[in-house]
């Protein structure tokens, strides 16, 4: 028998040295909490699932779109909040008030709100967040980066645009408009620890950087009752089959989905909330034709609008979940021309004359972007543009400066979903000379003046200019949109959630439990 | 004994130097790119031309390299390009996740492998046939098609484990286990179909040796010449197996990880190297190269244990 | 696919052993089953691929969104849509071309680099060889994979690229093994090369070497591009592969992203992607065991065969053996220690037949008796030794005959057989160095070979065998004792060897050769220690030998063998005055008897052996 144990000795030490490496591997591996979440949402925790990666809680580094805004909303304000319908509601601050030219933005504060550090929320905190915000280096900043903000008592703070910018208030309401305390903004561990005046604050043991983000309730709240769960938990999970995972098996509450994944969602029992934020389709840039000539003739363009099967394209692309569209503004905005939408019928005979009448016959060279996530387009759209002797070439794109290069302009066409807010939005973010989305910064004399009036109309006026602004992208196809496709986000059956005018997932005030 | 050790720490120094060096210079990339990717879409000329100053993008290569040593050697990783977070905690919360995967899966390898390896060399048979017949199979498909497989079963038919995602081992250690059970087995038919195959070929080797034959004749028992004798003999190739295995492994878990959405150094490297984020890359070349290394060591020491001769060349 | 398992020493080892022409390679594999059909698909494949720009029903990128994720045999396209509405089929097809093609540039990347490092490094062997040697280390040692991933940013979704770095990195598998290989030959002919003047030796040697390293090298390359297949596949599942051309890997990928909505579309580039590996590993395993098989010299009978040899044999009479003069009647006792009688043992000379090796030998060991079995190598001496141990090889087979061991048939009774070895019987073996556990110490063998034949302490077991050690003749038997093998001289380990054979007091020894592998002057004092053991203890002795020389010294009778058959059997002093047979007689004449003696050793004597 003591032979025999020899060789147990060895395996053993293998044992051993094996457990004990697995044991110290898993001493250092911090906490993961998650709990509360198996079983539905109690009035507790609510577990959300977040499908992209978190930058970290530098106020000046957040985002206004996409999923993360949930993370963020949970441990700041904003100045003004967002309705579902878009109306525009006093937040922090308890009133505001726009001068008849939209250049000035008066806020009054709410009096007796606190961070979490003691420190007052006053006018001066929220100017000192708004500087940050514009130099700190954050892809928000140049929404305010032209805006002077003063604050001549503790609890007015005003803001000024050189030129007219109705967008002020809605600014106020997204990452630009969040007030964090002003030791957090300089603090040498702010991508670590957010210091706000929210719902909640940050768990740091319970939290795990780019997986797990854990808020326990602020109970200096000044809105409690507008957030019912005692902790909130976010599980960045960027694959969609893990999000599946999570929800089916109750480690998720709620979770962004996918049109692929609805069916399976819905027949596992879950909740869907719909909504349909994006448009989808083709941006059609060098609308003045200085790199590709062929894209400076309206027919041409308009033969690209004509050549694809939007109906066909939903039903394939989007398995029937939106609807059609040739516009870049969704179907609620005050720009929409509800009429207009058959404007680009299905008509490849009709393209190609189009082509022909403009000079393109024998179609022209073109080279189109691959991006992750959303190359699935891609192959319809070079066998239909193929169709009008168009030769199409895909370039992959890859990593962070995907979209900065399709932002410098180099490629003037391509397949992209871009979110819908209000009119005024959709303008600003896409049309304006200057605009982000306006990728080859094109202008036209027609459109220009429209584009200034936008900024100070109000009203009825201000929607029927909208509307000549839609006519004027429908007319002379600037742009080749296809569909409204429907954003999916699943809750499990103990959570409900509304959604919200131009966001892809619910804010986090908009969730209860059942 | 201490001399073979630090020849071999040396040793394993100079591979990570090498290493991490050759993997340093070769995506170096354009530094005005990667600053502008920080910064973000928005960002002036000046801006970027600053960024690129403060993260010492435009010395030159080899100089930034010996700046990363240097800090290394001081337990500093740098910071990442883009969270600002010190890499040395980014790859705290990822190693675990790792680790769990590599290990598990290494040491459930290792002890089937043995087993199945020396019953098929011993008992030949039906048994080594079909070894041979698995293990052709089992070391042909790759591992993330059996892994793709693996979700498929559990995602869409049976609901017994989840198919993807990760639990921490510290805050629920039974669902921890459960949510390696899918990685490691993907991992486990290939692995262990290789190593079983070439453990029984290293039994086989060694039950053809003089001795054995030798020692039967002493009257020794069987079942001691097997596991005493012949075990201890085929420890020598069994744990270079082991080593071959290990190297192999840190590069399969990569797309395990992705299969399985596990929030481990795979995924890193993955997404790290697509942003140009250089010190979480690096951060993350050094892991695997540091346990590639430390386990040669352990395996040159445990040789050395095992096998006398082998403590003197 | 773990690649780094192609550089295992098992693996070049295999490969080295075979060496034939390539004609003969071909043949091969067509002529087994698995080769056969491995071949077969592996063609299909490649045409599946190659006539992709004919024979596919669709262009690769045609899209027709109706058929978006279309299920197999729905619509026009056979295997149905991919999540853009692509024809699958046509997609593989044409994804195999360009697979395959990127697979052939690792193969050729890599084989041209670790192929020629590794002939200049084994011919030149120097500072190129010690360099290339810790470079092929060096990336061997590297996660091929995850450097790969972390390459892209620099190689982009570059396949081909991508392909080539990894061939590099694979290199050094090619490289160890035609290292080794050249190095056997430069080894080998190195002597033939300084006895053939005129012919230069790097033609030789390019010669010789070319022809042995072809067959492991096409074993290895087929390893190679299944691994190639397999990290292509991986990179283009990650996403890192070229999006504009159809991939498996990237068709995985897409199949794997839309689970939901088709899963069954991940089922067609899996099996592609799996079944092309599996080939190739097929190709090279049939290649590798066809080359072993015909190397080797053992086969397997077919059950049906054994049975029916094996019943002509039982049913059978003995043949007479011819010539066979005995004189003296077998020992002339009447009761034999150890008696065989008419032994027949077979081995299979191919999957039908067997060839004999001891065709019937009869012979009788008195107790006390040291009894010479004389014969050239090949006569069957050890084989007859070796039926009494029990320790033939797997493939033998005792087809007639008996061992009786006072008056019990060993044969039949193979667990009377076993209880005996240690006990009763003991084996020294011939080449000490090769039978002595080298993991243990001398001592920790030798008490588990006595203790598992005696029932007492492991002190007094280390007690009784250090007085053993000292009766053999070792000069300090506790510095023995605690020696591993490897630190003890060959005469060393032969007395520790017989030490372990006599240590259970055994009644019988079996001596194979017990001298051959030792220096001369060792001999003589390690047969002088048999023969006083012998005589101490009474113990009867089977000694194998082809040296007449040492039949001489200790020998009481002597059987001589040829041809698996005792020609002659007398006592050791009737046999060297009057040979009867013929053959005998040859043996005898051919000794050095009466030439000229060597000048006795001027060497100082051997220290403690």
């Amino acid at each position: 028998m003591t032979e025999l144990s020899r060789r147990n000795f060895s395996k053993t030490i293998l044992f051993t040295g094996l457990s004990a490496v697995m044991l110290s591997a898993a001493a250092c591996s911090p906490k993961d909490a998650s709990g509360g979440a198996n079983g539905g949402a109690s009035n507790k925790t609510l577990t959300l699932a977040v499908d992209a990666d978190y930058i970290g809680f530098d106020p000046a580094k957040q985002q206004s779109g996409g999923t993360v805004v949930q993370i963020w909303q949970a441990v700041w304000d904003t100045l003004l909040k967002y309705n579902p319908d878009g109306e525009i509601v006093p937040n922090l601050a308890e009133s505001f008030e726009m001068n008849d030219d939209n250049t000035v933005l008066t806020m009054k504060l709410r009096a007796g709100v606190k961070f979490t550090d003691g420190t007052a929320v006053d006018a001066a905190a929220a100017k000192a967040s708004i500087e940050h915000m514009k130099t700190g280096g954050g892809s928000d900043a140049s929404r305010v980066a032209k805006l002077t903000v003063e604050a001549p008592d503790a609890t007015t703070l005003v803001l000024t645009s050189p030129e007219p910018n109705g967008l002020m208030p809605t600014f106020m309401c997204l990452s630009t408009g969040i007030v964090a305390s002003t030791a957090s903004l300089t603090a040498a561990n702010r991508d670590q620890m957010p210091v706000g005046s929210g719902p909640y604050t940050l768990d740091a043991a319970a939290t795990t950087t780019g997986a797990t983000y854990s808020f326990v309730r602020n109970p200096n709240y000044w809105n409690k009752d507008a957030f019912p769960f005692e902790k909130v938990a976010f599980k960045i999970l960027l694959d969609i089959t893990a999000r599946v995972s999570a929800l089916k098996s109750g480690q998720v509450n709620a979770a962004p989905a996918t049109s692929q994944t609805s069916a399976e969602l819905k027949g596992s029992g879950l909740n869907l909330v719909e909504n349909k934020v994006n448009w989808a389709g083709l941006f059609l840039g060098d609308r003045n034709g200085k790199t590709i000539p062929a894209l400076g003739q309206v027919k041409v363009r308009q033969a690209m609008n004509m050549v694809f099967d939007r109906a066909g394209i939903i039903k394939a692309l989007f398995q029937g979940n939106g609807s059609v569209t040739n516009q870049i503004f969704n179907d609620k905005s005050e720009a929409f021309l509800p009429d207009a939408i058959n404007q680009y019928p299905f008509d490849v005979e009709k393209a190609k004359s189009l082509m022909a009448e403009a000079g393109f016959g024998d179609g022209f060279d073109l080279t189109i972007p691959s991006l992750n996530g959303l190359d699935y387009a891609n192959p319809i759209i070079t066998q239909q543009l193929g169709l009008l002797n168009i030769r199409v070439t895909e370039k992959k794109l890859s990593g962070g400066t995907a979209i900065l290069e399709i932002l410098s302009g180099k490629y003037p066409v391509f397949f992209f979903t871009l979110e819908s807010r209000t009119a005024l939005w959709d303008i600003v973010q896409a049309l304006a000379p200057d605009a982000v989305w306006n990728i080859t910064k094109d202008q036209d004399p027609a459109l220009t003046p429209l584009i200034n009036k936008a900024q100070t109309l109000k009203g009825a006026e201000a929607k029927a200019n909208a509307q000549a602004i839609n006519k004027f992208l429908i007319d002379n196809a600037w742009f080749s949109p296809w569909a409204l496709p429907t954003a999916f986000y699943a809750t499990d059956k103990a959570t409900a959630a509304s959604p919200v005018l131009g966001s892809v997932v619910p804010y986090l005030f908009t969730f209860t439990a059942k | 004994m201490l001399q073979f050790l630090l020849r071999k720490i040396l040793s394993g120094l100079v591979l990570t130097i090498v290493v991490t060096a050759v993997t340093f210079m070769l995506i170096f990339n354009n530094g005005t790119a990667i600053a502008r990717q920080v910064l973000g879409q928005n960002a002036t000329a000046e801006q970027v031309a600053a960024k690129v100053q403060q993260l010492g993008l435009d010395q030159p290569v080899l100089l930034q390299y010996f700046k990363w040593l240097g800090n290394l050697l001081q337990g500093d990783l740098g910071v990442s390009y883009f969270t600002n977070e010190a890499v040395t905690s980014v790859l705290a919360t990822r190693i675990p996740v790792t680790l769990s995967l590599v290990l598990v899966s290494l040491f459930f390898t290792m002890l089937i492998s043995v087993i199945v390896g020396v019953a098929a060399a011993v008992r030949g048979g039906w048994l080594d046939s079909t070894l041979q017949f698995v293990s052709v199979a089992g070391a042909a498909i790759p591992n993330f098609v059996i892994a793709i497989g693996l979700v498929f079963m559990f995602a869409l038919t049976i609901p017994l484990f989840p198919a993807t995602g990760y639990v921490a081992f510290d805050y629920d250690t039974a669902a921890w286990a459960r949510s390696l059970v899918l990685p490691v087995l993907a991992v486990l038919i290939g692995a262990v179909a290789n190593s079983a195959q070439q453990f029984r070929g290293a039994m086989l080797d060694v039950l053809g040796q003089d001795y054995i034959r030798t020692l039967r004749t002493r009257g020794i028992p069987d079942r001691h010449i097997i596991f005493r004798h012949a075990l201890r003999n085929a420890a020598s190739p069994g744990l270079t197996i082991l080593s071959l295995q290990t190297i192999a492994l840190m590069g399969g878990v990569i797309v395990i990880e992705q299969v399985f959405a596990l929030p481990g150094m795979g995924v890193l490297i993955g997404s790290a190297a697509l942003q140009g984020d250089i010190p979480a890359v690096m951060g993350d070349v050094l892991f695997i190269v540091i346990v590639v290394v430390v386990v040669n060591i352990i395996v040159d020491l445990v040789n050395g244990w095992v096998n006398p001769k082998a403590r003197i060349s | 696919m773990s690649v780094e398992n192609l550089t295992t020493p098992a693996a070049a080892v295999a490969a080295e052993e075979a060496s034939t022409d390539k004609k003969s390679v071909l043949r091969l594999i067509l002529k087994t089953p698995v080769g056969l059909a491995s071949s077969i698909v592996l063609l299909a494949i490649v045409i599946f691929g190659a006539s992709a720009p004919w024979l596919a029903p669709f262009d690769p990128g045609f899209t027709d969104l109706a058929q978006t994720n279309a299920p197999p045999f729905s619509g026009s396209f056979p295997l149905g849509g991919d999540a853009s509405g692509r024809d699958i089929l046509s997609r593989l097809m044409f994804a195999t071309g360009s697979t395959l093609i990127a697979a052939c540039v690792v193969l050729v990347v890599s084989l041209l680099l670790g192929a020629s490092a590794g002939l200049v490094a084994g011919y030149y062997g120097g500072w190129f060889d010690s360099v290339a040697s810790w470079v092929a280390d060096v990336i061997l040692a590297l996660p091929g994979f995850a450097l790969l991933i972390a390459l892209y940013a620099v190689i982009g979704p570059n396949i081909l690229v991508a392909m080539a770095v990894f061939g590099v990195l694979i290199a050094p598998s090619y490289f160890r093994l035609v290292r080794a290989l050249v190095v056997n030959v430069r080894n080998e002919l190195y002597v033939d090369a300084a006895k053939v003047s005129g012919l230069s030796d790097f033609r030789i040697i390019s010669r010789h070497v070319l022809r042995a390293v072809r067959a492991p090298i096409i074993i290895q390359s087929s390893f190679v591009l299944g691994a190639g297949i397999g990290i292509q596949a991986g990179l283009e599942f990650l996403g890192l592969g070229d999006p504009t051309r159809p991939s498996w890997g990237g068709m995985l990928r897409e199949a794997f992203n839309n689970i939901y909505l088709a899963g069954i579309n991940v089922l067609w580039p899996a099996l592609l992607v799996t079944v092309t590996i599996l080939v190739f590993a097929l190709l090279g395993n049939s290649i590798r065991d066809g080359l072993h098989a015909a190397g080797s010299r053992s086969h397997t009978l077919k059950a049906q065969a054994l049975h029916q040899i094996q019943r002509d044999y039982t049913s059978s009479t003995p043949a007479p053996s011819r010539d066979a003069v005995t004189t003296a009647a077998q020992g002339g006792g009447a009761d034999p220690h150890l008696s065989i009688t008419d032994l027949v043992i077979g081995y299979p000379s191919s999957a039908t037949t067997i060839t004999e090796v001891v065709r019937g030998v009869n012979l009788d060991v008195q107790r006390g008796e040291i009894h010479g079995l004389v014969g050239e190598s090949g006569s069957g001496k050890s084989q007859t030794a070796f039926s009494v141990l029990g320790i033939l090889p797997k493939q033998a087979l005792v087809l007639r005959g008996q061992v009786l061991y006072h008056g019990k048939n060993l044969l039949t009774d193979p667990g009377l057989q076993k209880s005996l070895l240690g006990k009763k019987i003991g084996y020294i073996p011939q080449e000490p160095m090769s039978n002595l556990d080298p993991t243990f110490t001398i001592g920790k063998q030798l008490v588990y070979g006595l203790r598992a034949v005696k029932d007492i302490s492991r002190q007094q077991a280390k007690a009784d065998l250090l007085k053993l050690l000292a009766r053999v003749g070792i000069n300090d038997p506790e510095r023995t004792f605690n020696s591993y093998p490897h630190q003890i001289s060959g005469g060393m380990a032969q007395r520790v060897l017989i030490a372990g054979a006599i240590a259970g007091d055994p009644e019988f020894i079996i001596a194979d050769e017990p001298t051959t592998a030792l220096d001369v002057t060792v001999q003589a004092e390690v047969l002088e220690l048999l023969r006083e053991l012998q005589r101490e203890r009474q113990i009867g002795m089977i000694l194998v030998t082809h040296n007449l020389g040492v039949v001489a010294d200790i020998c009481d009778r002597v059987s001589v063998m040829q041809h698996g058959r005792i020609v002659e059997s007398n006592s050791a002093a009737e046999l060297f005055a009057s040979p009867q047979h013929e053959y005998t007689r040859m043996l005898l004449g051919a000794t050095l008897d009466g030439s000229t003696l060597r000048d006795p050793l001027t060497s100082s004597p051997a220290q403690g052996a």
